[in-house]
C-alpha cells in the first residue's frame, strides 16, 4: 500500500479530529482517522501514538490521564492550529490517494506471479508497467461498466 | 503510558526485529556468495587473490545494512521509549 499521508499531515489530521470530536483517546482517534479516511487504508497505534506525543510536545494537545487511559484534547494553541490549517478539506484527496494504493495492491500479486517465472519477466514489471495497467484497468472497468447498464435496459 | 502507548511499542518492536532478519538474510547470502568465490579462486590455480574486490566491495554495503539495523533508530522509536520511561519513573 502507498503511503497516504505526507510529512506533517498526520499530525495535521489529527488536529482536525480532535477539533471536530472534542476530547478522545488514542484509539478512538485511529479508529476515526480510519473511517474519515476510508479507501481501506489501516492506521497504525506505532505511527498515531508518536505523533500524539510529537503534538503534546509542541503544545498543541493536552492529554489528561483518567483510569489509566490517556484522553487527547487540543490546547489554545492547538483550537488555532486547526482554524488555521483547513485540514477537514483534505479528507478526499487522503481517501483517493488510499484507494490508489487498494488498487494497485490487487495488482500487485498478479504483477509477483508474473515476474516470478523469469529475471527477464522481473525486469518489465517497473512503475511504466503500474502505468500500463492501471490504463488497462481503467478500460475494463469502462467496458464492465457498460456491459451491466446493458442488462440494465433489459430487465 | 496507556493501552495505546502500549501497542504502539510492540508494534515498534516488531519493526525492528524484522528490520533485523532482513539484515541477517542480507548477510547469510553475502558468506555464502564470498565462501564459494574463495572456493573458485582457490581451484582455479590461486593466482591473484580477486575474491577481496567482491569481498570488501559488498562488504561495505552489508556494514552499512548492520549500521541500519542495530544503531538506527526511528524518531518516532525514541518518542515512545522516552513516554515509557518517563511513565515508569
Amino acid at each position: 500500500m502507498g503511503r497516504v499521508f505526507r510529512r506533517g499531515e498526520l499530525k495535521e489530521t489529527i488536529v482536525a479530529v480532535l477539533a471536530g470530536v472534542g476530547e478522545l483517546h488514542g484509539y478512538g482517534i485511529m479508529t476515526e482517522l480510519k473511517e474519515r479516511v476510508g479507501g481501506g487504508w489501516k492506521p497504525s497505534p506505532g505511527a498515531i501514538y508518536p505523533a500524539l506525543l510529537g503534538l503534546e510536545d509542541a503544545g498543541l494537545v493536552q492529554a489528561v490521564e483518567e483510569d489509566g487511559t490517556r484522553i487527547y484534547r487540543l490546547t489554545d494553541a492547538g483550537r488555532r492550529a486547526a482554524a488555521r490549517s483547513g485540514a477537514s478539506n483534505r479528507w478526499a484527496s487522503l481517501t483517493e490517494r488510499a484507494e490508489r494504493g487498494e488498487e494497485r495492491l490487487a495488482v500487485g500479486p498478479l504483477l509477483d506471479r508474473f515476474a516470478a517465472e523469469s529475471p527477464h519477466r522481473r525486469r518489465l514489471v517497473g512503475p511504466d508497467a503500474h502505468e500500463g495497467i492501471d490504463h488497462v484497468l481503467h478500460r475494463a472497468s469502462g467496458e464492465i461498466e457498460r456491459l451491466l447498464t446493458e442488462g440494465e435496459d433489459d430487465g | 503510558m496507556d493501552d495505546f502507548g502500549e501497542m504502539a511499542l510492540r508494534e515498534r518492536e516488531a519493526r525492528r526485529i524484522a528490520r533485523r532478519q532482513w539484515f541477517w538474510l542480507h548477510f547469510a547470502v553475502y558468506a555464502t556468495t564470498q565462501v564459494f568465490l574463495i572456493i573458485v579462486w582457490a581451484l582455479s590455480s590461486a593466482t591473484y587473490p580477486w575474491y577481496i574486490f567482491p569481498l570488501f566491495g559488498w562488504g561495505i554495503v552489508v556494514a552499512a545494512h548492520a549500521v541500519f539495523a542495530f544503531v538506527v533508530r526511528h524518531p518516532d522509536e525514541i518518542l515512545i521509549e522516552r513516554a515509557r520511561r518517563e511513565h515508569e519513573s
